[in-house]
């Protein structure tokens, strides 16, 4: 039976607002278990869109900071449970290095992608938050990485993205840059001179491909 | 493209934002009354996240950065009781620290007002 992914999005939120977590849980990761939905689809469709709209709640002022902290929680716990329903393919030998950009908060897309990386046989060795830039390049060259990605968010980070790419360049190191102030300001990509953009989180594997390919 | 703009930004933040707070303050008295003892700490702190996005508008020369921001930012004023004119009179005294304290960013920041408040 194909997922309704717009009630599914609905019934979560609402379940989540009456703060049943369990229920929640089991009602937005069933479809994927049942295999209805594949985990890059859960992510794009479910996941996603649901945090951004928790986001506009709290702007709104119809969400509390407590409750979308609690929101922001359960869509972690989501996530962490539904990849549990799938193996990684076997490694195909590439590295790849994840970090927000510095000082970016947000980083449930990051997470997302390398889990859609490690299911598709990449090393991918996750920073998440608040890396300072010459710690991060100098991380990647360490460990030999293939290549970076970069999330950002907001555009609160955007000089220290554009820093964190400069230097992972230094060092011989491709960068793809992601995020939602990637995609609703071309100018970021532009300006940080990144080798690849992915905006999409279900493209990630695909662009690396690309990127490690050319 | 400001990008030695934005990064001269980002590196004063702090001190820029202190900067700010002092001249909006002086500029407008009733601050102190109407904010109380934690309200020029919240208008350094305010200040700090306008310098962020204005720091990444000029480093990408995308002015949509800060019309963005600020769109976002209007329904969390009125929920909070700041008047849209403390927020211009805090853009305002941005522009005379940046004079006072990264002269070569001042230039490129008025011309981003400037597109931002064409845009708006």
């Amino acid at each position: 039976m194909a997922a309704d992914l717009t009630t599914i999005r609905g019934d979560y939120l609402e379940q989540i607002r009456q703060g049943d977590r369990d229920e929640a849980l089991s009602l937005v990761t069933g479809p994927v278990e049942r295999g209805e939905i594949d985990l890059a689809t859960f992510y794009d469709e479910v996941l996603g869109p649901v945090a951004a709209r928790v986001g506009d709640l709290w702007h709104a002022g119809a969400m509390t900071v407590a409750e979308e902290h609690y929101a922001t929680a359960i869509n972690r716990d989501a996530r962490l449970r539904a990849r549990g329903f799938f193996e990684p393919a076997q490694r195909n030998g590439r590295r790849v290095l994840l970090a927000c950009a510095p000082e970016e908060q947000h980083d449930l897309g990051l997470q997302m992608a390398a889990d859609l990386l490690e299911l598709a046989g990449y090393e991918a060795s996750m920073l998440g938050m608040r890396t300072p830039a010459r710690d991060l390049a100098s991380f990647a060259e360490q460990i030999k990485a293939d290549a970076v990605v970069l999330s950002c968010s907001t555009p609160l980070t955007i000089t220290g993205l554009i820093d964190a790419v400069r230097l992972c360049h230094l060092r011989g190191i491709r960068v793809v840059v992601g995020g939602r102030a990637v995609r609703d300001y071309p100018a970021v990509a532009r300006a940080a001179e990144a080798d690849a953009i992915c905006t999409v989180t279900s493209e990630i594997v695909a662009t690396l491909e690309a990127l490690l390919s050319s | 493209m400001s990008l030695e703009a934005g990064n001269a930004i980002a590196g004063a933040e702090r001190r820029l934002a202190v900067r700010v707070a002092e001249l909006v303050y002086e500029r407008l008295p009733g601050l102190e009354q109407r904010y109380g003892a934690l309200g020029r700490q919240r208008c350094e702190d305010d200040t700090a996240l306008h310098l962020r996005f204005v720091a990444s508008a000029l480093a990408t020369d995308e002015p949509q950065i800060v019309i963005d921001y600020l769109a976002w930012l209007a329904p969390l004023l009125e929920r909070f009781d700041v008047p849209p004119e403390d927020v211009d009179a805090n853009f305002v005294a941005i522009g005379d620290a940046l004079r006072e304290l990264v002269p070569a960013a001042a230039a490129p920041y008025a011309t981003l007002l400037t597109a931002v408040f064409d845009g708006r």
